[in-house]
């Protein structure tokens, strides 16, 4: 829902970056969405075309990569991926802060955020 | 078919950057976190639905909770008053804050809210944000507490369609309980929902339309 200012503040970073690199053309925009964030990767690819037409940043290709949920267990240590639970009924798979070893509230480690990794960029010679 | 390789003119290289984009945000609320301790305030963060009773919780809360701490209210709402003047009748500072078009309160808009309290006069403050289960998640405020309140009204699969919101919270409030026999909705079934996502999560059924709970709520804030 927020996926427009979540990609503007991308646009800003990666904008900023090219024009500090004397950028001619982004080539490519590397992120990393988290699969615990709400931001919809289709949405922000979207907003990110409209924000950069008629920028260096037109035509960049968007490489997402999905970070996997990451949870510790300050109870019992577990650590490794978040547990899903499966309601066959419902059609439905949701994500949950119960710990799969011992039942208590795990923290997250990862998955979270939504990264801007790298850019790669022509300049002129 | 005819292949073309064009010769670069330019020299292509990688920047590395390793900026987060929700990061910008999430160092205000840290920031937002210190100001009201320096000052030995509390924040409580209400997040919920449309139309599920935020507004008539705190102002609940309100009420109970006069002579006890000296309070505000920060209004998070797209572009009317309405919830603002509600609470602003409790006689407590009322800050309003319009987002326009943006569906969440964030930290930025807080600071600035924040601004305009007195905050070596207060002791809590009751911050309602956009009504809306999706997008406050992802945004902390630099609250001590984030609270959802979930109406019977919403459906029995509320909880399970928006766990994100309930990860994020340390208190659900099932609001209008009054009226889930009238709905046909199993109350343990969407605690046990909620129990699922979050184990940790306190639990709190009220109506607050009759009071019925609001002690309760109190209690489980710590307050």
């Amino acid at each position: 829902m927020h996926e427009l200012s979540v990609t503007k503040r991308l646009f800003d970073l990666a904008l900023r970056a090219a024009l500090e690199n004397e950028a001619e053309e982004v080539r490519e925009v590397r992120l990393s969405i988290g699969r615990l964030s709400l931001v919809n990767p289709d949405q922000l690819v979207f907003w990110f075309r409209e924000l950069s037409r008629g920028t260096v940043l037109e035509g960049a290709r968007l490489y997402i990569e999905l970070e996997e949920a990451e949870v510790e267990c300050p109870s019992c240590g577990y650590r490794g991926p978040i547990s899903l639970e499966d309601r066959p009924e419902y059609h439905l798979v949701f994500p949950t802060l119960r710990c799969p070893a011992c039942g208590h509230k795990v923290k997250v480690l990862k998955g979270r955020d939504c990264v801007i990794k790298s850019m790669r960029v022509l300049r002129k010679k | 078919m005819r292949e073309v390789v064009r010769a670069e003119e330019g020299e292509v290289f990688d920047i590395e950057l390793e900026e987060s984009l929700l990061e910008a945000n999430r160092r205000l609320a840290e920031e937002n976190r210190a100001l009201l301790d320096k000052f030995g305030v509390r924040a409580i963060d209400v997040m919920g639905s449309v139309g599920s009773g935020k507004t008539s919780l705190i102002s609940r809360l309100v009420e109970s909770l006069r002579g006890r701490y000296r309070m505000a209210y920060i209004a998070g709402d797209l572009t009317t008053t309405i919830d603002a003047d509600l609470i602003a009748a409790h006689g407590i500072p009322v800050v309003q804050v319009n987002t326009g078009k943006e569906c969440h309160l964030d930290a930025n808009l807080v600071a600035k809210a924040l601004k305009r309290l007195n905050l070596a006069d207060l002791d809590l403050i009751f911050i309602e944000n956009v009504g809306n289960l999706i997008c406050p998640a992802e945004f902390p405020l630099g609250s001590h507490q984030r609270l959802v309140v979930v109406s019977v009204t919403e459906g029995p699969y509320v909880v399970l369609k928006h766990p994100y919101i309930f990860m994020e919270a340390d208190v659900a409030v099932i609001n209008k309980v009054d009226l889930a026999g009238h709905l046909g909705i199993d109350l343990a079934k969407l605690e046990g929902d909620l129990r699922a996502v979050n184990p940790s999560i306190k639990i709190v059924r009220t109506c607050c339309l009759t009071g019925e709970g609001i002690g309760d709520v109190i209690e489980a804030l710590g307050l």
